[in-house]
């Protein structure tokens, strides 16, 4: 059996966040810095891998951009002042440390066993 | 020469040591961002001099760079401020201004406020013109974005409100509602142009009240939208050819544009139409009122072809009067242009090669790209451009 291309991201979160599943729009739409708040009133704030399979896989899948698009995406808000560039981590480690502190936090991982401390969302 | 590679050495160095620390620092609690960008520029004609800059000897003057700092006071309520400095040939030379500087709050996402000075959104990249890094092209197709008329549509000071509307299964639907007064920039095109028109003039005022509406549809990538923008545009010169009778001109006007964009992996299509009607007015009325409608045009293409090369191409077509001649070199600017661009150090650092052919002039008494104080020689129909420019962000 061949392995897959692009790893499937696990999409985790804050344990604030008070949804156990979001819909594929609303999380492009937090992706993209379009949505800040869930249908519970949950403040949410995206944080984004920097490289890896698990990002692309995320990128392809729930966003519809690449990397570079989504960058230059954010530095459009930054540069005109109207939002800020998410917070973006290395690993699947550092993702899950800065979600399990941060307070409305929303991110992806590649590896399931990484996500301890973190509720595990499921995408409709 | 040797000042421009001084500072794009010093640009480099501040990007490349600031781009590891991620622009970001705590302070008080609060996350603060910084960023920040600058680009170097050279450009070279085979005839006539472009954008008040010496090109047909080929020109550094072309340089700018901006710094912002912002931060999230709360979950809902952002502020920021940027400053930005240019210099275009004789424009703006090197002054900085506060290109933004407002607070943001979102009260859900189908509401927020904004208050300040604000940048506009007209079309698909008035409010991004500035930001080189952004796109593909050295210089966006100037029949839409004027880079020396940039102080008329840049930004106004009042406040928006805007929001954005996710319908399920039809994609997003992004609003913005503005109104406050334009910006004005004393060594900007217009100022430069009708001083050597013989009426130099004082500070232009007015007011901007628009709105912005776009889709991005179901279709992934594909955007549409539209902006109808009204301008109040005010300013008191000096008729040289009286001399120096005070005289105020009054022009108010209309900008609609309407675009639509397809973005998908490494292909980046776009087109946009811009109408300006406006109307002027004379006291003392010495000359006769008037009214004139230009209207612009383009579609472009570009592809990234690898993470660090994209090539891009783009037909622009610029009437100064739609309703007179069209093929009159003073009545337009039809402009193809061919860019490479070149992605280096993790995306901070673009370097891009682009070349121009024109066809016409526009008006020779306006401002707008070609300019009688810089062509004193006359003005020829077609201007072959070459670009050079890199840029540096983070």
């Amino acid at each position: 059996m061949a392995a897959p291309l692009l790893a499937e991201a696990v999409v985790v979160a804050n344990s604030s966040v008070g949804v156990s599943e979001i819909s594929a729009d609303d999380l492009k739409r937090v992706f993209l810095g379009a949505k800040s708040s869930l249908s519970d009133g949950s403040a949410v704030e995206p944080v984004l891998m920097q490289s890896g399979a698990a990002h692309d896989s995320f990128l392809k899948e729930y966003v519809g951009k690449t990397d570079a698009a989504l960058r230059n995406h954010f530095k459009s808000l930054v540069f005109t002042g109207k939002g800020s560039m998410p917070k973006s981590f290395a690993s699947d480690a550092e993702v899950v440390a800065y979600v399990a502190k941060t307070k409305g936090a929303i991110g992806y991982i590649g590896s399931p066993a990484a996500a301890a401390g973190v509720k595990r969302l499921t995408v409709k | 020469m040797r000042e421009c590679m001084k500072w794009t050495v010093v640009a480099a160095v501040l990007v490349f040591a600031a781009a590891p620390a991620r622009a970001q620092f705590e302070l008080g609690g609060k996350q603060i961002q910084v960023h920040g960008f600058f680009s170097q520029g050279f450009a070279y004609t085979n005839t006539n001099n472009f954008l008040t800059m010496k090109t047909s000897d080929g020109s550094f003057a072309f340089t700018d760079g901006g710094l912002n700092v912002s931060t999230k006071l709360t979950n809902k309520l952002r502020v920021g401020a940027q400053a930005y400095s240019r210099n275009i040939g004789h424009l703006s030379n090197g002054r900085v201004e506060l290109d933004w500087a407002y607070a943001d709050y979102r009260f859900t996402d189908w509401l927020g406020v904004r208050a300040g000075k604000v940048k506009s959104t007209v079309g698909l990249y008035n409010d991004t013109q500035d930001m080189e890094f952004l796109h593909a092209f050295a210089l966006l197709p100037q029949s839409v974005y004027p880079i020396d008329l940039r102080a008329s549509n840049i930004s106004h000071k009042g406040g928006d409100i805007y929001g954005d509307i996710g319908v399920k299964k039809l994609g997003t639907f992004s609003y913005v509602f503005y109104g406050g007064l334009r910006s004005d920039d004393p060594r900007g095109g217009y100022n430069y142009g009708l001083r050597d028109g013989g009426i130099p003039i004082g500070p232009i005022d007015g007011y901007r009240i628009g709105g912005d509406l776009r889709w991005a549809m179901p279709i992934e990538g594909l955007t549409i939208g539209t902006t109808l923008v009204r301008v109040s545009t005010g300013v008191t010169g000096q008729l040289a050819a009286a001399g120096g009778l005070p005289l105020h001109i009054n022009a108010p006007g209309m900008n609609y544009q309407h675009y639509v964009e397809y973005q998908r992996g490494g292909i980046k299509l776009a087109g946009e139409y811009q109408r300006n009607p406006s109307t002027y007015t004379f006291t003392p009325a010495i000359l006769p009122a008037s009214s004139n409608d230009s209207r612009g045009w383009y579609v472009s293409g570009s592809y990234k072809f690898h993470p660090r090369f994209e090539a891009g191409a783009y037909h622009s077509q610029y009437f100064y009067n739609w309703d007179v001649d069209h093929s009159a070199a003073g009545n337009r600017i039809v402009d193809t242009a061919m860019t490479a661009r070149f992605n280096l150090f993790r995306n901070n650092w673009n370097v891009k090669v682009e070349g121009h052919f024109m066809d016409g002039y526009g008006n020779r008494s306006g401002a707008r790209s070609f300019y009688i104080g810089t062509n004193p020689q006359g003005l020829t129909p077609r201007t072959n451009l070459l670009i050079l420019r890199t840029g540096f962000n983070f």
